[in-house]
């Protein structure tokens, strides 16, 4: 019953008649409190938002952890002319976005619970944060940013994997760098081989260079990455410096790869040593006797980019 | 028992199943709401009349949505809040409460807030500018204000009201008091 009301009626008027309308409409509109499950939806509802969200922040956090350390492991000197290239090239802005994205969602979702509004924002931001990043750093020993950088890079066309990157970058004989592997059918001398690239293109690969080590791995059949240079005057002579293992085909612990960084930087290190090596071998031969067959050339690796400004840092 | 000496918690539940209990939350709660809703700036009287309406209906509809660990009072001051802001929100007006009670008293609390900029208030003060500075104020400010001085709200119950955390609800009423003391002095009174 819809009680009309004049501008200043007196207040037991005005308490009667709003009493009366709120039970006209109760009955009229059969007005009901609504079921209890309802509101437990609504809270266990932004609960959930909540646990989706860290748990999505977790695997950001562990995606974030395995690039990071990846593109660590792709010492910067190989590629880079300096640390900030280096560092703007290797920070993964996409997964940083995502995570502060999915954080600013759990914080929302957790203050929407139904005592959430209590919670100081220090609070509702720290423990959502707080959250992720343990689980992603969990997440991330075990192997799930590894593991979802892979399912993304399968799945969605839209999101490049480390593991493609890593090929994009290393599979670029311009700049001295080739990913693939070796053709045993096709062996052509000590110094030689036929190396075949991820593009499939077939490369003499001249190993007069290489390491012990670096031969082994390049014998094993695996795909390898290959740093060295094109050289010009043959266009299908690539003359290889060093060699790395493909450590993209599963998720290693970070002692791997420190140990493999050491070794890559080492390498680079012995090529940096060569100038003042091979001027000792000339004046051998010049002064000391030398055969003819021993008569060293100028080395190419010593003259690699990579090499150059490890020789210069050395400096 | 008489109605006077039951909790309001204890007849939310009676509500529940028998809808006439609801009757003695409405006649608790009309008027207090009547003057809180027109203090948050819904001034004419048919309008509050409405306004309790819908209060008191999303009340009932909500009534398993109480969470019996928060005064019931706090529970249907939000409600009436937020009821309260949507309705001036849609008549797009700036709200223009009456704050005509207790001026006194927040005057004495803006006193408490400037003493250490060593101005006095001049006890002359009328309590309309006070009201006036009020309507000036932030409505962040303005809302912790009124809850507090004028509804006599503790600092947990205005959070629950409001949904904010507790020791926002200091930050905001010390800000609040502090602008409130710019605003007087701006409109040149001696405080």
């Amino acid at each position: 019953m819809n009680t009309p009301m004049n501008s200043t009626p007196p207040h037991n008027q005005s308490d009667t008649s709003v009493k009366d309308r709120v039970f006209s409409q109760i009955t009229e509109q059969h007005v009901q409190p609504r079921a209890c499950y309802v509101y437990w939806c609504q809270n266990s509802g932004m609960w959930l938002v909540w646990l989706g969200t860290v748990l999505l922040g977790a695997l950001a956090t562990a995606v974030l952890v395995f690039t990071s350390t990846y593109r660590y492991y792709d010492i910067y000197e190989a590629m880079h002319d300096n640390f900030f290239t280096f560092f703007v090239q290797a920070l993964p802005i996409i997964w940083i976005g995502a995570f502060v994205v999915l954080m600013l969602v759990a914080a929302r979702g957790l203050r929407a619970t139904r005592r959430g509004y209590r919670l100081s924002p220090w609070l509702v931001g720290g423990s959502s944060v707080g959250a992720s990043v343990l689980l992603g750093l969990i997440g991330s020993m075990a192997g799930f940013g590894f593991w979802f950088d892979q399912v993304l890079g399968t799945y969605s066309p839209m999101y490049q994997s480390q593991a493609e990157r890593e090929q994009v970058l290393w599979q670029n004989p311009a700049e001295g760098r080739l990913i693939g592997t070796m053709d045993t059918t096709a062996v052509q001398s000590d110094s030689h081989i036929t190396f075949v690239d991820s593009l499939g293109v077939a490369w003499t690969m001249d190993t007069s260079e290489l390491r012990p080590r670096d031969k082994e791995l390049l014998a094993s059949d695996q795909q390898v990455r290959v740093l060295g240079r094109e050289m010009i005057a043959k266009s299908d002579l690539f003359h290889a410096c060093g060699v790395f293992p493909w450590m993209l085909d599963q998720s290693h612990k970070l002692k791997n790869l420190s140990a493999e960084r050491q070794t890559h930087m080492d390498s680079l290190y012995q090529h940096a040593d060569t100038p003042a090596t091979r001027l000792q071998e000339f004046e051998q031969v010049a002064f000391g006797g030398a055969s003819a067959d021993n008569e060293p050339s100028m080395k190419v690796c010593a003259e690699i980019a990579a090499v150059r400004r490890v020789s210069d840092k050395m400096r | 028992m008489p109605d006077e000496q039951v909790t309001d918690e204890a007849i939310v539940q009676a509500a529940l199943t028998d809808k006439e209990q609801f009757g003695v939350i409405m006649d608790r709660y009309e008027a207090p709401l009547r003057r809180y809703i027109g203090r948050l700036g819904v001034r004419n009287v048919e309008d509050q009349s409405d306004v309790l309406q819908d209060i008191f209906i999303k009340v009932y509809r909500n009534l398993n949505g109480f969470d019996t660990g928060l005064k019931f009072s706090s529970w249907i001051y939000r409600i009436a809040h937020n009821e309260a802001i949507s309705a001036y929100r849609k008549k797009n007006v700036r709200p223009e409460g009456h704050l005509v009670a207790d001026s006194e008293e927040i005057l004495s609390f803006v006193v408490g807030a400037v003493e250490a900029a060593d101005v006095q208030f001049d006890q002359t003060v009328n309590a309309s500018v006070v009201n006036q500075a009020l309507l000036e104020l932030d409505p962040k400010y303005r809302q912790v204000l009124l809850l507090r001085f004028f509804e006599h709200k503790e600092y947990d119950e205005i959070s629950d009201i409001l949904q904010i955390p507790t020791g926002s609800v200091g930050t905001l009423i010390h800000r609040g008091k502090k602008q409130l003391a710019t605003v007087i002095n701006n409109e040149h009174i001696r405080i």
